[in-house]
């Protein structure tokens, strides 16, 4: 593997970031923009949901309330009327009268001509047995005054039992009232069997799944017009739950092996002790509320659906946007780079061109005194021609080194990432600067750790970075007596990156102005002598190579650049070395 | 007319001392200073005419000197400032402090000599 493949990864890396940083800044905006947009339409849904809830749950409550207590008086009105018609059949017939079974069957078909109301209807008499009967069963030979209605009929003058199967084995109701009749008690008695207790209450009935039944006030169904086999069971029914004289409850799993809720509306009749309950399946009886639920989340998942495609367009539109913009950034940065580096050269002709002029000057000055007193017969003291020419070779000499500095700094104009020796590196900026420096009293000195990992980059990146630096550590020594400016090259072992600090004793940096150093235009030098270019494209060619730069400064006391270069892998350099060194091996 | 006695403030002593060298062998009295410190002392000890002056060096700066010798002074020399940074900036700074006038390194001895006189009939006409 060369060093330019093996070098491929970091590359790599660098252009496949700023595709997912704008997949991930897409993302964010439009989970922000979502977020904001669908959490308060879910906030009024949901409040208009839960109003709308809360509103047919009372309107529901309401209704089912006034239905119980018409219900009840049905069925209060029914038992009252029943019981009133014996009344009157007692006041309008004597014991005698009625003792006659012809005349007490023209009365039971009387009342029973325009709806079968009774099952039977009998005479009893004080010791419990009948004396008249009008009904299917045969009773006649039935105590009566040993069951357990007698005796609080007798009490209570009239009764009204829950249904029971009796002598006929037939579950009904009985319902007596007690008459005396010149000191002689006798009691009329009609029985209403089950069914026709159910088929009352069938007309009560409501929906699908509703039902009416009575309950006593033990909890047996006394009447259960959907299941009539019910009657005389135990109902699953808490009858805690009928508390209050009438009401509405909503309970849940009712039937055993079953968890729907239940709306249970209920009232308690007068006479007998029973109690009417109606029961409604919940989610039948609301099935305009899950109507509205579903209307709800279509509404919400429409609207929630058309803000996203909105934010989603809107976002990726904004996203567009910054990304043209940062790719125009960086377009733009390239060429400020471009004009950096014409910078630098420019920054550099000040220094060479004195480190030129100088030499030349003194040689000029030798040519002159030799044109002007070589060829004469000296007055003084004889010209020394081997003085003159090492003068000169020597003025030469410093020309040709300073050239030759200059050409090897402006060959890497355009050159490629390539693995760079820091201390070298080093070496070759001071080389150009030094002299100059020391014109102005500074002294530049430079010193590298030994066995320096390599740095990958731009050469002449990198010789711009120090030479920027160290231009404006020279010019911050202007109007100083001198000073000194230490170069220092080390591996930063806990970071795996190569630090390089400049520090210098000149005029400082201001607290006010430190935070704008890097900024592009930002200078503090007079119009003409600095662009305000230098800083702030030594930031950028530091950063595109992955490292830092960081500045400390004290005014009147010196300020210290760090630089931190990543390094090239070891085995990379080691690679490079072995690679050249066959090159030059001369068996090839 | 006497030749005016001229001193060169330069840290490029190998350049000073061959353009002394020619004035004296013009028949100038010429002395050389490495520094800007060394030339104010030269200048304490013997009185000059015309003093060559180089603008960057090591210690005093030729600007601060030049404000030292301070040319609009009746009895100051005249400044030359000769400097191999040439820039039209630091030459007119130079003459807003009084130089006689600002020569860019290389210059020819000749052309320096001219200037030397020319500094030196001025001074004269200040003196007189």
């Amino acid at each position: 593997m060369s060093a330019r493949e093996s070098s491929q990864p970091v590359r790599r890396g660098e252009q496949t970031d700023p595709l997912s940083h704008y997949s991930r800044l897409f993302f964010k905006f439009l989970l922000f923009s979502m977020v904001c947009a669908t959490i308060p339409l879910a906030v009024i849904l949901f409040h208009l949901h839960d109003s709308y809830y809360e509103y047919s749950g009372q309107k529901m409550k309401t209704a089912m309330q006034r239905r119980i207590e018409a219900n009840k008086d049905i069925v209060d009105d029914y038992f009252r009327e029943r019981l009133n018609e014996l009344h009157v059949i007692s006041r309008l017939y004597s014991f005698e009268y009625l003792k006659r079974q012809e005349n007490l069957k023209r009365i039971f078909d009387t009342f029973n001509s325009s709806a079968i109301n009774y099952e039977d209807l009998g005479v009893i008499n004080q010791a419990g047995f009948h004396e008249s009967y009008v009904g299917p069963y045969n009773l006649w030979a039935n105590d009566y005054s040993v069951t357990f209605w007698f005796k609080q009929l007798m009490a209570e003058g009239a009764v009204v039992t829950d249904v029971f199967l009796g002598y006929r084995m037939i579950p009904h109701i009985i319902m007596a009232i007690v008459n005396e009749e010149n000191g002689t008690r006798w009691i009329l008695r009609a029985t209403i069997n089950s069914y026709l207790l159910n088929a009352k209450l069938r007309k009560l009935i409501i929906g699908e799944a509703g039902e009416a039944v009575l309950l006593n006030d033990d909890g047996f169904y006394q009447a259960a017009p959907r299941s009539e086999a019910k009657v005389m069971t135990k109902s699953g029914h808490d009858m805690s739950t009928f508390a209050k004289n009438s009401g509405v409850e909503i309970v849940s799993g009712v039937e055993p092996g079953e968890t729907t809720r239940k709306i249970l509306a209920y009232s308690w009749l007068a006479n007998p002790k029973w109690v009417l309950v109606m029961q409604q399946d919940y989610d039948e009886f609301f099935a305009d509320r899950a109507y509205a639920n579903q209307a709800t989340w279509t509404f919400f998942v429409v609207s929630a659906l058309s803000i996203f495609l909105v934010v989603a367009v809107s976002v990726a539109y904004i996203v567009t946007a910054i990304k043209r913009r940062d790719s125009e950034l960086k377009a733009l940065n390239a060429q400020l780079v471009q004009t950096g580096k014409l910078a630098a050269v420019g920054q550099l002709a000040a220094g060479v061109a004195h480190e030129i002029n100088n030499p030349l000057a003194v040689i000029q000055s030798e040519v002159d005194l030799m044109r002007e007193f070589g060829r004469l017969p000296s007055p003084g003291s004889a010209l020394d021609a081997d003085r003159f020419f090492h003068e000169i070779d020597t003025q030469i000499d410093r020309c040709s080194r300073i050239t030759r500095k200059l050409l090897s700094f402006s060959r890497q104009i355009k050159s490629e990432p390539q693995p760079v020796d820091m201390s070298e590196k080093l070496k070759d900026v001071v080389g150009l600067f030094e002299k100059w420096a020391l014109t102005g009293g500074v002294v530049i000195t430079a010193e590298a750790d030994p066995d320096l990992p390599k740095v990958h980059g731009d050469p002449f990146d990198i010789s711009q970075v120090l030479v920027n630096l160290i231009s404006n550590a020279i010019d911050a020594h202007e109007g100083m007596k001198g000073g000194a400016i230490r170069l220092k090259a080390a591996a930063d072992k806990k970071e795996g990156m190569l630090q390089v600090t400049i520090s210098d004793t000149g005029c400082g940096i201001s607290r006010e102005d430190l935070p704008y150093i890097f900024d592009p235009f930002f200078t503090t030098k007079p119009v003409g002598k600095g662009t305000g270019l230098g800083l702030s494209i030594s930031y950028s060619i530091v950063e595109n190579l992955g490292g830092k730069i960081f500045v400390r400064s004290e005014p009147g006391k010196g300020t210290t650049f760090t630089l931190l270069f990543p390094v090239t892998h070891e085995e990379t350099t080691e690679k490079v070395t072995s690679y050249e060194t066959s090159q030059s091996s001369p068996d090839r | 007319m006497r030749l005016p006695r001229v001193l060169l403030i330069d840290d490029e002593v190998a350049f000073s001392r061959t353009v002394a060298e020619f004035l004296r062998r013009k028949g100038y009295e010429a002395d050389i200073a490495p520094s800007g410190e060394e030339g104010l002392k030269a200048m304490r000890e013997k009185t000059y005419d015309v003093i060559i002056l180089d603008l960057r060096m090591p210690g005093l700066s030729g600007m601060e000197v030049l404000k030292e010798i301070d040319p609009s002074r009746k009895l100051a020399p005249e400044v030359i400032i000769l400097t191999g940074f040439g820039t039209v900036d630091s030459g007119l700074e130079g003459l807003n402090y009084g130089a006689f006038d600002f020569l860019a390194k290389p210059v020819k001895v000749g052309v320096l000599i001219e200037k030397i006189m020319a500094a030196y009939e001025r001074k004269l006409m200040k003196e007189a």
